[in-house]
């Protein structure tokens, strides 16, 4: 070794290695910046590293099923994961959190992150989305509209491969796809249905980052339905997949699994970050590192966590956090209300393949006067999925035993199909991630303190969904309709967001229009944390877009001497 | 036992009005379970699952060892009160069939295995509404329930099972949205 400082000085660190730290590693590398990835988890290898995705059903001790102490030591990893895909969520007994209201926070902690087990839906946010706040007053105004991230979802779309259907729909813009997965035939009627007796709605095969056809070198699809255990078709979009791969490819990536990032160090004198410190996860050696330009994208909580635990004698609050905005207005989408109704005939029809995802229906309220609503403001999106009966729901619908019970069984049974709501939670600065130093994890770090609960807008909001719902489905015939709604804890969506917002405002926001801090120019944020409102779409896509976009910022300020 | 009567008598112990039979119930449901018992009635569990699903012209749960995966869930996958259910069950059905047939369940004939499973899917009705719910939360599922709930998926799950009395497809490769029923063609093992 040679000079230590020089040796572990970077041009870029990139905190996170998730489906937006990915995209920063791929970004900055390729525009030749030398890039250091630091992974708080294990390292997991594109295929090399996917020991479940081959197994068949009988190959798992207990099939799927998680075992009665998996579940007790590991509630939240054994409700996300199954016996085939738990590997990718992180033991809740190894890394508690407190819950101060109640959140589930669901972790991957690991090369590729929650990259490896995301939905995969895929949706443009519209001017919609970014002119909200501005329009009725919660939470503050976005610093960018639609215009300004369109070229950055076609850049992302166009790696990534987006497979979905053109709509021309005003409040969900149409991206580059390739070919849709196709409706099945009573996702098909419903469609049909729902586009003759609401003029003000549409249902779309989902969008999703499953390949209808290769694609850069992965895919295509193989329609399994195991994309949670790690595709080894590289069917679907991942960091493991595609963008560590790339950013490896150019010969500028570091990257360095097993290191939890302490805090980020600050340079009082030059107003900058400095680097960050570094302990491994499992030495407990702790190093520092140093670079010109910082990504955060350890995703919305730990980002928080990471500024709120970034004190200094400039930063008493948390590194750039005069706000006092880092860690408040934690969003989630609540998805607790949907419905699921039979369908009467086509029993001659059936399908070939298991596909991995179904229907979308955008937003279709609150969208303009004539769809204005009293009891709530903003709106939802609803996604859904129909098949016949298999053995799972004959199980439950069938009566009796023996001979004729068994022909039942397994056979296919009617149609059914599910439709459920995904709705937008506005920002409120209680809904609030802090951290509790009386109380330290294995690491020595604070435990996050998270407080998060629904309020009067979405409980309305998800009675409302309902009603829609259960409407739909009488429309289009569906009889014996099954609907619930209940508020779940937070965090039950996967898609938390908020804590470290955009915004015009250094008052009012941590990130201006471009996820550079405001008050520490070398730091940009570009995961979950930097949203503004939460929306309705499945917010994935526009992480990766604002992350290429503050790439292509960072690098050239960094050539102007700006940062 | 009378889940009806037990599960009013432990409502009202919630209550306050204890009662030493209502203490003694509780405890029979959280005790910790013989799960011994388990695997020294392996026949009786096989021939139960099997009266679930029977071989026909495809295997049934016997051939799949369905009875094997049944025991590792009881024992490994299945809350207490659950366990004691399941287990209290199998030597609910042995001494009914006992008293009624003067046999075990496993050497009883077709018909008396129908009837005796039959009684134990009547007994495990569920209260309808609220208090199905309460009862549920309460007293974990009936021993006719759980049987049949990992029959089901043993079976289904199973290599045989799932190849034989289901379609399995390991990796389909494309996917066909909408294709004619083939007469007799049996559902898809996997979703």
């Amino acid at each position: 070794m040679g000079d230590p400082i020089k040796d572990h000085t970077f041009d870029a660190i990139v905190v996170g290695s998730g489906i937006s730290g990915g995209w920063a590693a791929k970004e900055l590398c390729e525009k030749g910046l030398r890039t250091l990835v630091l992974e708080r988890g294990r390292n997991v290898q594109h295929i090399k590293d996917y020991p479940t995705a081959n197994m068949n059903p009988w190959d798992f001790e207990y099939r799927l099923n998680n075992t009665e102490k998996e579940q007790e030591e590991d509630p939240i990893r054994t409700a996300y994961g199954d016996a085939g895909s738990t590997l990718f969520f992180v033991k809740d007994s190894e890394h508690p959190y407190i819950q101060e209201k109640p959140f589930t926070w669901v972790r991957g902690y690991q090369v590729g992150g929650r990259s490896l087990t995301w939905g995969r839906q895929t949706y443009r946010l519209s001017d919609l989305d970014f002119e909200a706040n501005l329009r009725d007053g919660h939470g503050v105004d976005w610093p960018i509209r639609y215009k300004d991230l369109a070229p950055w979802y076609d850049y992302v779309e166009s790696y990534i491969g987006v497979s979905g259907q053109k709509e021309n729909w005003p409040w969900l813009p149409d991206g580059n796809f390739l070919p849709p997965i196709e409706m099945n035939c009573i996702e098909d009627h419903f469609s049909k249905s729902i586009r003759s007796h609401f003029s003000d709605r549409i249902v779309t095969p989902a969008r999703t980052a499953n390949l209808t056809r290769g694609w850069n070198g992965r895919g295509p699809c193989q329609y399994r339905n195991l994309c949670s255990r790690g595709c080894p078709f590289g069917g679907y979009f991942s960091s493991n997949a595609a963008t560590l791969p790339a950013a490896a490819a150019t010969g500028k990536l570091t990257l360095q699994p097993d290191s939890i990032v302490l805090e980020v160090l600050y340079d009082e004198q030059k107003n900058k970050a400095s680097g960050v410190r570094v302990m491994d996860a499992h030495t407990r050696a702790v190093t520092e590192y140093y670079a010109q330009v910082i990504f955060l994208n350890a995703s919305t909580i730990a980002t928080a966590a990471l500024l709120l635990n970034s004190t200094s004698r400039r930063w008493s609050q948390g590194l750039g956090n005069s706000s006092d905005q880092v860690g408040r207005n934690l969003m989630d989408h609540f998805t607790g209300t949907g419905a699921e109704a039979e369908f009467d005939g086509m029993k001659d029809q059936y399908y070939y393949g298991r596909k991995p995802i179904g229907i979308y229906i955008p937003r279709y309220r609150n969208v303009n006067p004539a769809t204005a609503r009293k009891d709530y403001i903003r709106g939802f999106g609803l996604q859904g999925r129909g098949s016949r009966a298999e053995w799972r729901v004959n199980a439950a619908r069938l009566q009796g035993f023996g001979q004729d019970f068994k022909k039942q069984l397994l056979q296919p049974g009617p149609w059914i199909m599910w439709v459920g709501g995904w709705g937008e939670t506005l920002p409120y600065a209680d809904n609030r991630v802090t951290l509790d130093s009386s109380r330290k994890d294995s690491w020595g770090l604070p435990l996050v303190k998270i407080a998060f609960e629904y309020h009067d807008n979405e409980k309305n909001m998800s009675k409302a969904i309902q009603t829609d719902i259960n409407e739909m489905f009488s429309s289009a015939g569906f009889t014996n309709i099954r609907s619930y709604s209940y508020l779940q804890p937070g965090g039950w969506a996967v898609h938390e967001m908020g804590t470290v917002r955009m915004g015009r405002d250094p008052k009012s926001s941590v990130l201006n229009g471009f996820n550079q801090m405001h008050e520490v120019k070398n730091i940009f944020i570009t995961d979950g944390s930097c949203m503004t409102s939460s929306a309705t779409a499945n917010p994935s896509l526009t992480y990766m877009a604002l992350t290429a976009r503050a790439c292509d910022y960072a690098v050239s300020e960094m050539k102007k001497g700006n940062l | 036992m009378n889940r009806r009567k037990a599960i009013l008598r432990i409502s009202l112990a919630g209550l306050g009005i204890a009662a030493a039979g209502t203490a003694y119930k509780w405890w029979d449901l959280v005790k910790s379970p013989d799960l011994g018992y388990l695997q020294s009635n392996k026949e009786l569990i096989a021939a139960l699952c099997e009266t679930i699903i029977p071989a026909t012209d495809t295997p049934g749960a016997r051939d799949t060892g369905t009875h094997d995966f049944v025991i590792k869930m009881i024992r490994d996958c299945t809350p207490r009160k659950e366990q004691n259910n399941f287990i209290h069950g199998l030597r609910d059905i042995q001494s009914y069939c006992q008293s009624k047939y003067d046999q075990d369940f496993q050497r009883c004939t077709h018909e008396q295995q129908t009837a005796a499973m039959a009684h134990f899917e009547d007994k495990s009705k569920p209260y309808s509404g609220k208090l199905g719910k309460v009862e549920l939360r309460l007293m974990g599922r009936p021993f006719f329930a759980i049987l049949k709930d990992y029959t089901i998926q043993g079976y289904c799950t199973s290599q045989q099972g799932a190849t034989m009395g289901l379609s399995y497809v390991y990796i389909p490769g494309s996917f066909k949205s909408c294709i004619p029923l083939e007469p007799g063609q049996k559902a898809w093992a996997t979703i």
